[in-house]
């Protein structure tokens, strides 16, 4: 078998061996400022020896870097993963350290300096074309758990229910290999649930149809019942084909029970118990790569993927139907399957995808957990909160199963409210406690999710609003350029106004950014958090806070004004593209389960691309994650080691 | 295992049908810790942990050695004020930024009980370093039901980043299993009480359940060897998150043989507790509770090792309840207001009023010639000293128990500037009897402490 990939009939649209280099990617922080980027190699040189050397030279440089004989963007490159961790200390503002002797660069120094180190590493790593990650291994997470016993068994039991809540990592989301953590408390509750599951299983009618395929009768043996079985049983629950000697140990487990105690029940619970708790069950486990090169991954492999990515549950029948005829891998097979999944008969699946994207991306699903609203703020009830935190789920949602643009996000005419959120809102008509579509055509302040309360509550305070916050929040979550900390030791809101009258708190704000290390970040954050500043804590429109009128002008640092949520999202759209990447990222790092590295963003820019000439629709962003290298294939990786192997040779689509 | 004969090493289990959950299917207890006479009891340790700092001028006694008053925020604790030594000047290097910059807070907890410095990162890759309570799990943690005991009130957030570039891991964990996972830990207390003890009410009667039960370990048999096949396919940091899930399944093997071993009646002081479905809303109750979790299993000999994060770190509740609206961290950047100084302490005093409780309780169960607080080591305290400044050294830490009369309580121990909290752990462990050569940053035992 060759296993070259140029023999693969495959075109993905993504896998190029040029990188981009058309695309302007402006983000809305740089467009703010006056001067002009130079981004060069002789600026850059200029800003570590201006900035860096005086600690890191010999003879003692600090920390052991000794950066004074960097001279040339090749020396970067070769120290490419050095680089990823200096250029982040630098975007954070911890580099060069806040001390009295060593100069500070400008924030448009910093910046310029940031980009270079970026492109630098960006073009290098893109190159030689795209280059996937090597193979996945990663227990489920809780939610894919549950999925997973659901759909074997066919039972409404929720299995993962005892299990502790998965930590986040990676991109920010809970299905990351690197933070799937497995303590002794998984292996109890896997087994307990192992049981229960199966319990329930053989007492259901409907359940068993599912998955007790045969009983033992006069002419058919228990042993032979037990085959035929596991026969459908074992593949469905390891997602894909099993060999005999597989299945001959699990048959092997049927016997010895059998033989001590001769229930065909009994032995059968316990086989379909063992099975619920091997580690082929509990993990996503993908062959490893021995190649020195990358490889597609396996038909079945990739139905799990696309499976755990689109519906996060393992794949259905006929999608391991389609695996095993080995057709998955046909671009256009692949596809149809992409969109029969997201149809209406698999909306429960789907709308589990967009709950489990959107929360954790755009952070609501602290709602009512660790954040909640203080009590003085009035009207908050739990019909409420879940009005709140289904609105983002099913509003995006709608924009997976119906191919809608992504720029619904910013700004739409419709929404999904249930009935406490529509007197919430003020929007008339007759609502239900389940969220209901509605258009808002006549709602000028909603639409979007910078309009969605929700999203307004958690980036305040639990007492009151707070522009920072939301400033912040735009930057770091629809941008992908968060500031950075804050210094320690800086004095807050409440010290900087003491000793002066009362004043309303965007006063007291401009007090705090005339303080220039403030003034430094908070004249990029600030501004955008004003201009939200008639929705109250909980997102309800205001016109006055605590007596004083809201004033919702914003300008920005480079003398742009604009005036309230509708001129934010207008400023949003023109400037479109650090949006776009940023969402394109997070969903590919969704998809791989993992964090995303330079080689990666290649792979970003051109799904970005392609969004572009798909009029930013749902469905080109899905398609160009799935159809991605990184989605598609995976890298070599040594097989005692399991170091990545990076000096292969990458793909290329003849 | 031979597959032929999968349960030929085991006996059946008497399951008796007090529990649908495996590990304690015959919810039966030792009575080792109880008998007393044959055996001095066993050593226990536990280590009681805060966020955000502490109010040091209310919590650091004044006068040195044995005639110390107790400042405001201990006051509390007068009634057991014999059994503590308060441990003044002792510091974790490795949570200082040490060029790794800001993440204070992440930092200060994924150092606390390791003496490791966390690697930062959000993700990309987790690891700090194996925590004392760990160590001593792993060195002693077999001789009892459970090696050790992990609880908390707050699950945390659970986004990929929690302070300054550190993943939420670090914030939200004290006890690490090795460097790489740490140990997730429980909080709700009904849930942590029937893992320890089986749950009454919902008991799986059913013939078949029972009968079923008895071949669990011929299912965890299974798993091993099955498992065993996979992990000879898969390298490196892979195989490493195998052994994870296989080490735990070892541990539930092990916990069963021990169950058998320990086939006693069931204390009938265990049903004097009336547990809440959920989690109580009031956090008072919800600490108190937890805390009894851990002297119950402490009672019972289930384990001799315990952590309890009364908070998360970073953790920005409020305490509305005590007349604190702010949420704690934000509180903790005082910038020197005295008003917030002044409602730092009282959140402090709250706490230290909860672990007095705690420790009260332990010294109300008689054990042996004394009580049970005499055979333990709790450990209380925070990972930083001042919220506003983030300072590593002069932690605030003390120690109650007398560790089975190696330790003369009662008394405030000042040490020398930039003395390891990890002496600390190295000579804690040492009472444990896990001899350890060097523990994190331990630059040796601790002295003065231990006679």
């Amino acid at each position: 078998m060759n296993h070259s990939p140029s023999r693969i009939e495959i075109t993905p649209a993504t896998a190029f061996s040029k990188p981009l280099r058309h695309w302007k990617l402006i983000p809305l922080t740089l467009l703010l400022q006056t001067t002009l980027l130079v981004d060069s190699q002789e600026s850059g040189v200029r800003f570590i020896q201006s900035y860096c050397v005086s600690c890191h030279q010999p003879p003692r440089p600090k920390g052991k870097l000794d950066f004074s004989t960097v001279t040339s963007e090749k020396q970067i490159v070769s120290r490419a993963l050095d680089w990823d961790q200096y250029v982040a200390r630098v975007r954070q503002g911890e580099m060069p350290p806040d001390d009295e002797d060593v100069d500070q660069p400008s924030h448009d120094e910093r910046q310029t300096f940031v980009r270079w180190i970026e492109s630098t590493l960006r073009e290098a790593a893109c190159e030689n074309g795209i280059r996937p990650g090597p193979a996945i291994t990663r227990r489920l997470n809780r939610s894919e758990y549950s999925a997973s016993v659901r759909h074997l068994l066919d039972i409404h039991f929720d299995a993962g229910e005892a299990l502790p809540d998965d930590g986040a990592g990676g991109e920010g989301f809970d299905n990351a290999a690197e933070t799937l953590f497995l303590s002794p408390i998984h292996a109890e509750k896997y087994l307990e649930a192992s049981q229960t599951a199966v319990e329930y299983g053989f007492a259901d009618t409907r359940s068993n149809r599912r998955f007790l395929t045969a009983q033992p009768s006069d002419t058919l043996s228990p042993q032979a019942a037990a085959d035929d079985i596991l026969e459908s049983f074992l593949p469905r629950a390891f997602r894909r084909p099993v060999s005999p000697e597989e299945h001959q140990a699990y048959r092997e487990v049927f016997d010895s029970v059998y033989h001590k105690e001769p229930s065909f029940a009994l032995a059968l619970k316990t086989t379909l118990s063992a099975v619920l708790v091997s580690p082929k069950f509990l993990f996503i486990i993908e062959e490893p790569n021995p190649h020195p090169h990358p490889i597609p991954v396996s038909p079945h492999e990739l139905a799990t993927r696309l499976a755990y990515f689109l519906w996060g549950a393992p794949p259905d029948d006929e999608l391991q139907q389609v695996a095993t005829e080995g057709r998955l891998h046909e671009s256009e097979t692949l596809r149809r399957q992409m969109l029969r999944m997201l149809e209406d008969p698999h909306a429960r699946k789907v709308r589990s995808f967009a709950q489990n994207f959107i929360e954790q991306w755009v952070g609501t699903r602290v709602l009512g957990r660790e954040f909640r609203p203080d009590p003085s703020i009035k009207g908050y009830d739990s019909e409420l909160e879940g009005g709140m935190k289904y609105e983002p789920v099913f509003f995006f949602h709608e924009i997976l199963q119906e191919n809608r643009s992504l720029l619904d996000l910013i700004q739409a005419d419709y929404t999904y409210v249930n009935r406490r959120l529509a007197r919430h809102y003020g929007i008339q008509g007759t609502f239900r406690e389940q969220p209901k579509r509605v258009e808002i055509t006549d709602q000028p302040h909603r639409g979007g999710l910078l309009g969605m309360a929700a999203i307004l509550a958690i980036s305040s305070h639990p007492h009151r609003t707070s522009p920072v916050l939301r400033g912040k929040w735009i930057l770091d979550t629809l941008l992908g350029d968060p500031p950075p900390p804050p210094p320690p030791d800086v004095p807050g809101l409440e010290a900087e106004a003491t000793g002066r009258a009362p004043t309303s708190l965007r006063e007291r704000l401009e007090v705090h950014r005339q303080h220039p290390t403030c003034a430094n970040c908070h004249d990029r954050i600030d501004p955008l958090g004003f201009s939200l500043e008639n929705y109250d804590v909980l997102g309800r429109w205001r016109t006055t806070d605590q007596g004083h009128p809201i004033d919702p002008q914003a300008s920005l640092p480079d003398g742009t004004s604009f005036s309230g949520p509708e001129a934010l999202k207008r400023l949003l759209l023109d400037r479109k593209e650090p949006f776009l990447k940023h969402l394109t990222k997070k969903m590919l790092g969704y998809a791989l389960s993992r964090g995303l590295t330079h080689e990666d963003y290649c792979a970003v820019d051109e799904i970005v691309t392609e969004l572009g000439h798909n009029g930013f629709r749902s469905h080109a962003l899905l398609w160009g994650v799935i159809n991605s290298v990184p989605f598609r294939y995976k890298a070599g990786s040594n097989p005692e080691t399991g170091v990545t192997l990076n000096t292969a040779e990458t793909i290329r689509h003849d | 295992m031979n597959p032929k004969h999968p349960l030929a090493r085991r006996t059946f289990l008497r399951g008796l049908g007090t529990s649908m959950a495996l590990p304690m299917l015959d919810a039966m207890l030792p009575t080792r810790a109880l008998a007393g006479n044959a055996k001095p009891a066993p050593v226990r340790m536990a280590y009681l942990f805060v966020p955000n700092g502490m109010h040091m001028p209310d919590w650091t006694p004044e006068r040195e050695g044995p005639h110390f008053e107790l400042p405001k925020i201990l006051k509390t604790m007068e009634p057991i004020k014999r059994d503590l030594t308060v441990l003044t000047g002792l510091t974790n290097d490795k949570g200082r930024g040490n060029g790794d910059g800001p993440g204070d807070h992440a930092r200060s907890a994924g150092v606390f009980l390791t003496g490791v410095q966390p690697l930062k990162s959000e993700g990309a890759e987790i690891r700090a370093g194996v925590s004392v309570d760990q160590v001593a799990a792993q060195g002693v943690g077999h001789e009892t039901r459970f090696a050790s005991l992990e609880l908390g009130t707050e699950k945390g957030r659970q986004s990929g980043k929690c302070d300054s570039g550190y993943a939420c891991s670090y914030s939200n964990n004290i006890s690490w299993r090795d460097a790489t996972t740490p140990m997730t830990k429980e909080t709700n207390p009904r849930l942590v009480f029937e893992r320890l003890f089986g749950n009454q009410n919902d008991a799986e009667q059913s013939e078949s359940a029972v009968r079923r039960r008895r071949f669990q370990n011929s299912i965890l048999d299974f798993v091993l060897e099955d498992a065993k096949r996979i992990h000879r396919k898969v390298g490196g940091k892979d195989r490493v998150k195998l052994d994870e899930y296989l080490t735990a399944v070892r541990e539930i093997e092990l916990r069963l043989e021990r169950a058998e071993q320990d086939a006693h009646q069931r204390p009938e002081y265990l049903e004097s507790f009336d547990l809440p479905d959920g989690i109580p809303s009031s956090y008072e109750e919800h600490i108190r509770l937890m805390g009894d979790m851990m002297v119950l299993a402490f009672q019972t000999d289930m384990t001799r090792i315990a952590t309890f994060m009364l908070a998360n770190e970073g953790s920005n509740k409020s305490y509305r309840f005590i007349g604190v609206n702010e949420g704690h961290h934000s509180l903790s950047h005082h910038g020197g207001d005295s008003e917030k100084l002044r409602k730092i302490s009282d959140i402090n005093e709250f706490h230290a009023r909860q672990v007095s409780y705690i420790l009260q309780r332990l010294k109300s169960i008689p054990e042996g010639d004394g009580s049970l607080l005499d055979n333990c080591m709790v450990v209380y305290g925070a990972g930083i000293s001042d919220g506003n400044r983030h300072n590593n050294e002069n932690l605030p830490i003390l120690l109650a128990g007398k560790a089975g009369g190696a330790i003369k309580p009662g008394r405030h121990l000042r040490y020398h500037f930039e003395t390891p909290m990890s002496n600390l752990y190295l000579s804690m462990l040492d009472q444990m009897g896990v001899h350890q050569a060097r523990f994190g940053d331990s630059t040796g035992p601790i002295t003065r402490l231990f006679t």
